[in-house]
């Protein structure tokens, strides 16, 4: 069992989850301690889901749509940035380092963005836990 | 003296029988906890109304009104009073264990106001740790002079003598139902004269509505107010104006103008007399009935009707509209931060 | 052995204090101290807030005086932002707050201390209340002051928008202009209000005074302090807007200074015994909980107010004001008990001023905003609260987002004199280690001749005296 930091990914169908699909595939390894909930949108994610995941254990969150302009549902990742805007300003004035929830898009095809972004977060948690972020 | 003393204490034991022999009578106890005192002006803005009520009404505790005394309430058997009315949210030891003591005599308790409620304002102060609070009020504040270094404590000797105690602050203010269990709400800051009357009315039919919040609506604020209709089909914000900002006209919706205003989430019943002076809500009524944390619950609604019409992929443009959102903590969770998900969470860890 | 006698809690005010008062066994009182129990730092988590959202968050500190606060805050913003308001605003704003002055002073004398006076101190306990209130004075006059209060508050609501925290302040003006009907109903009951406060004060005058007069004028519960209150540039009583004039115990000018320069003057004390700050003046010094020209405390609210100023504006209070003075024979009056009196001239002075302003027509201009802001910095708010100065004082970034904000709140500046006063009292009444609860009461009464507000308690009809006592040997 790895005891490293504990990152929920919700990954939007059409595009992040199949990237992380296809990494799985090319066996191009994302971290461990990844833990991925695929949305049908990353607008599906509501801030109340952030929060939960922090409650049950999370050390950080990730949320990871489609590029703008791509949605499968046109907007939804557009909503999902401007959510995500919102609460790390809450988070910051609340005390919990806004940088434990980071939004990025990969696309589709995106499978080494995927690993880069994934990799590169839960490593700034770890760094984050150790430091006592 | 001495023999006036004793009257009086007969007198007041005859009172107690009586009023424990008037069974049909509905026995209640009222009771602030670190409340600014608005709650109890609105029960007296009631005024003649209140009268029809309080027919029906025992009032066997309140510290204000009735000649009775924490000994005098301990010595009551649990569960005697009928109706407990709790205002203010709990920021002491003090206040905790005479909430903890009414709620033994209690058959019913009622969180009578928003901070009862859900914290209310004095609840922002979660938002910082109870040393930098002492360290701005007692040390920095540019009036006070304390080269000491004093502090107020628990225990201290007055000047001249003698041993006086103060009770200890609690790390956080926490809604009532964190300390002791809650049986019903009036929501607001404070509870409008009709709102107070429309819950005593429904505590005394028995007829509870099923999220147990008396008085006010379960529908949104928007749902009553005259503006409403000048809403558009399809909202979308491209900046935000603080009230400071923009002359707001008087028929218009202010979500539309740009102005935040919390009506999409927060019950109706108040009259919408903060609207009717061209000001926003600031949800005092509490959320509706589906919502659990209002601020995320209005953080969604804000994000949805931001550049909501835009088909273009502007990221530093939404960035720039949501940048014109100033505060939103304080403002999304005016009156409900200590019940929020994101104060929970810090206070557990 | 010393016994300690804890009145907890105080009440007819602010429930979340207590007096403790230290007896000998021969029943000496030896020390005595009123403490402020509570605290919510509000000087703290307002850190971060929009500054024009203050005049809807600092009402939160009091729900019975929330007008004082949004006034002041209001006035805090239009220096922050350097916007006068146009006149029509400071009309409304004006109108607005004399209409609350009046109301609450009249919730004060009638309903909170007004049994102490007019049922009597010591009286049965079971009479010191309304209903006793109501068997002298009779039910007519209890339900006038009901319809008089509730008349006023249903203007504030038709101006502030809520009457319990109103909203309508902002930088440079309000945020609604009045009707004519606004108008009118605010005419009709300014007469009413003028009237009734003058039947109040014959009231007192001839019915209470005569009978309280030893009570009154006891020299032993005299405190001989400085006296502070905001005046017009002519020395004439003031509580919306002016300089703050400070005089010293013998009636001499000491300061009249702009209160953006506040801090100049006022410096605020830190004891381990109160959560409450005491204020004193800085050039004088705090020599501890005493009085005297060589000690900085002083007294605001309407005695002071009265002892600061020279006049008053309006000619009905004014004749009123010198009656006072020439019947006790000394100005600064420095009786406790006379702050009840002031109180009442008070009223028929706002209640004047409600006059003369809904009788203004400029009122009724639609300009009502002056929306040329300047960047923000910092600024100072003060208004006469109904229980003494209240000082805001708010600084931003450029965003106008508050980076350090002062209050400095009414009953504060008597938080020292009010220990004094207690003190006093204890002494002169006091002469047994077991007091009786008539007894106990005159110790109060002393206090509520303040009508403090720590974080205010309201009340209601049926008020009734608490002296939750205990006696504990130490």
């Amino acid at each position: 069992m790895n005891n490293g930091p504990v990152v929920v990914a919700f990954c939007c169908n059409y595009c992040s989850y199949e990237a992380a699909d296809r990494a799985g595939s090319a066996k191009k390894n994302y971290p461990e301690n990844l833990r991925i909930i695929r949305v049908p949108c990353s607008g599906r994610v509501e801030p109340e889901f952030i929060v939960k995941a922090f409650e049950n254990g999370a050390d950080g969150v990730m949320i990871l749509g489609c590029h703008p302009g791509s949605c499968h549902f046109k907007t939804g990742n557009h909503k999902a940035y401007r959510r995500y805007l919102l609460l790390k300003e809450i988070l910051r004035a609340a005390g919990i380092d806004e940088e434990r929830v980071k939004l990025d898009w990969v696309g589709a095809s995106e499978d080494d963005k995927l690993v880069r972004v994934s990799t590169e977060f839960v490593e700034k948690i770890r760094e984050l836990d150790t430091g006592g972020g | 003296m001495l023999e006036k003393l004793f009257g009086q204490k007969k007198q007041k034991a005859e009172q107690e029988q009586e009023v424990k022999q008037e069974s049909q009578k509905v026995k209640t106890a009222f009771y602030w906890a670190t409340s600014c005192g608005g709650c109890e002006e609105a029960i007296l803005d009631v005024r003649e109304k209140l009268f029809d009520v309080l027919d029906k009404i025992d009032i066997l505790f309140w510290p204000v009104a009735v000649d009775t005394k924490y000994s005098d309430v301990e010595a009551l058997e649990d569960k005697l009073l009928d109706a407990v009315f709790i205002n203010g949210g709990i920021s002491n030891i003090e206040q905790k264990e005479v909430v903890k003591l009414l709620r033994k005599k209690a058959k019913a308790v009622i969180a009578f106001g928003s901070c009862a409620h859900m914290g209310g304002i004095p609840g922002l102060r979660n938002l910082y740790s109870i040393e930098d609070g002492l360290e701005r009020v007692y040390f920095t504040t540019p009036s006070t002079y304390n080269p000491e270094r004093a502090l107020p404590s628990e225990k201290s000797e007055l000047p001249g003598g003698g041993e006086v105690t103060l009770p200890p602050l609690l790390p956080n203010v926490l809604p009532l139902e964190e300390v002791i269990s809650v049986d019903f709400y009036v929501p607001g800051c404070p509870p409008l004269p009709e709102t107070i009357l429309k819950a005593l009315e429904v505590l005394l039919s028995g007829d509870i509505p099923e999220d147990n919040v008396l008085g006010a609506e379960s529908k949104s604020l928007c749902n009553f107010c005259d503006r409403n209709q000048s809403k558009p089909e399809n909202l979308s914000v491209e900046r935000y104006y603080r009230v400071h900002e923009k002359a707001i006209p008087p028929d218009k919706c202010l979500l539309a103008e740009g102005v935040i205003c919390l009506g999409p989430v927060t019950r109706g019943g108040c009259g919408e007399k903060c609207i009717n002076v061209n000001m926003p809500c600031r949800g005092c009524y509490g959320p509706l009935p589906d919502i659990d944390d209002m601020g995320l619950r209005f953080l969604s609604n804000i994000a949805s009707i931001t550049c909501a019409g835009e088909e273009s992929t502007d990221e530093s443009k939404m960035r720039d509209a949501i940048a014109t959102i100033k505060d939103p903590v304080g403002t999304f969770y005016r009156f409900s931060y200590p019940d929020s998900s994101i104060n929970k969470l810090v206070r557990r860890r | 052995m010393t016994r300690k006698i804890v009145i907890s809690p105080v009440t007819r005010l602010e429930g979340h204090g207590k007096i403790d008062i230290f007896v000998s066994e021969e029943g000496e009182v030896l020390n005595a101290a009123f403490q402020p129990v509570e605290l919510r730092m509000f000087e703290k988590f307002t850190e971060g807030r929009c500054a024009e959202e203050m005049p809807r968050i600092t009402p939160r500190i009091c729900g019975v005086c929330p007008t004082a606060h949004h006034m002041a805050s209001t006035k805090c913003l239009d220096d922050l932002f350097k916007a006068e308001p146009p006149e029509a605003a400071k009309l409304i704003r004006e109108l607005l707050y004399h209409t609350f002055m009046t109301e609450d002073h009249l919730l004060h004398f009638y309903i909170l201390a007004g049994p102490d006076f007019v049922v009597g101190p010591d009286a049965n306990k079971l009479e010191r209340n309304v209903v006793g209130l109501l068997k002298v004075v009779g039910k007519e006059t209890v339900a006038k002051v009901v319809d008089v209060r509730g008349k006023c508050r249903e203007l504030m609501e038709r101006i502030g928008g809520k009457v319990v925290h109103p909203v309508c302040g902002l930088p440079g003006g309000v945020s609604k202009p009045l009707t004519s009907e606004d108008i009118e109903f605010a005419k009709q009951i300014a007469e009413e209000c003028v009237d009734f406060s003058k039947w109040t004060l014959q009231l007192f005058k001839e019915k209470l005074l005569p009978k309280y007069k030893d009570v009154v004028l006891n020299n032993n519960l005299k405190i001989n302090t400085y006296y502070m209150g905001l005046v017009s540039n002519g020395n004439s009583l003031e509580l919306y807007d002016g300089m703050l004039r400070v005089v010293n115990p013998d009636g001499e000018e000491h300061a009249k200074f702009n209160p953006r320069n506040y801090l100049d003057y006022i410096a605020e004390r830190v004891e381990p015994w109160s959560y409450v700050k005491m204020p004193y003046l800085k050039n004088v010094g705090w020599r501890g909980v005493v009085d005297g020209k060589d000690s900085g405390i002083y007294r605001v609210a309407p005695l002071a107010r009265c002892n600061a100023a020279d006049k008053i504006s309006t000619k009905e209070a004014q004749e009123e004001y010198k009656e006072m003075y020439e019947t006790i024979g000394e100005k600064p009056i420095h009786h406790t008990l006379a702050f009840h009196w002031a109180r009442l001239v008070e009223i028929l002075y706002s209640a004047e001023r409600m006059q003369e302003i809904a009788n203004n027509s400029a009122i009724l201009s639609e300009k009502i905003r002056n929306e040329n802001l300047k960047i923000p910095e910092e600024g100072v708010g003060c208004v006469e609260a109904p229980r003494g100065t209240l000082i805001h004082h708010y600084v931003t970034d450029e965003d106008g987002i508050l980076t350090k904000v002062n209050l400095i709140v009414a009953t504060q500046h008597n938080l020292a004199a009010i220990n004094l006063s207690v003190k006093n009292a204890a002494k002169t009444f006091i002469n047994t280690p077991e007091p009786d609860d008539g007894t106990l009461n005159m110790v109060e009464m002393l206090f509520r001749a303040y009508d403090p507000c720590l974080a205010c308690a309201s009340h209601n009809l049926s008020i009734r005296d608490i002296v939750n006592f205990r006696v504990v040997k130490t």
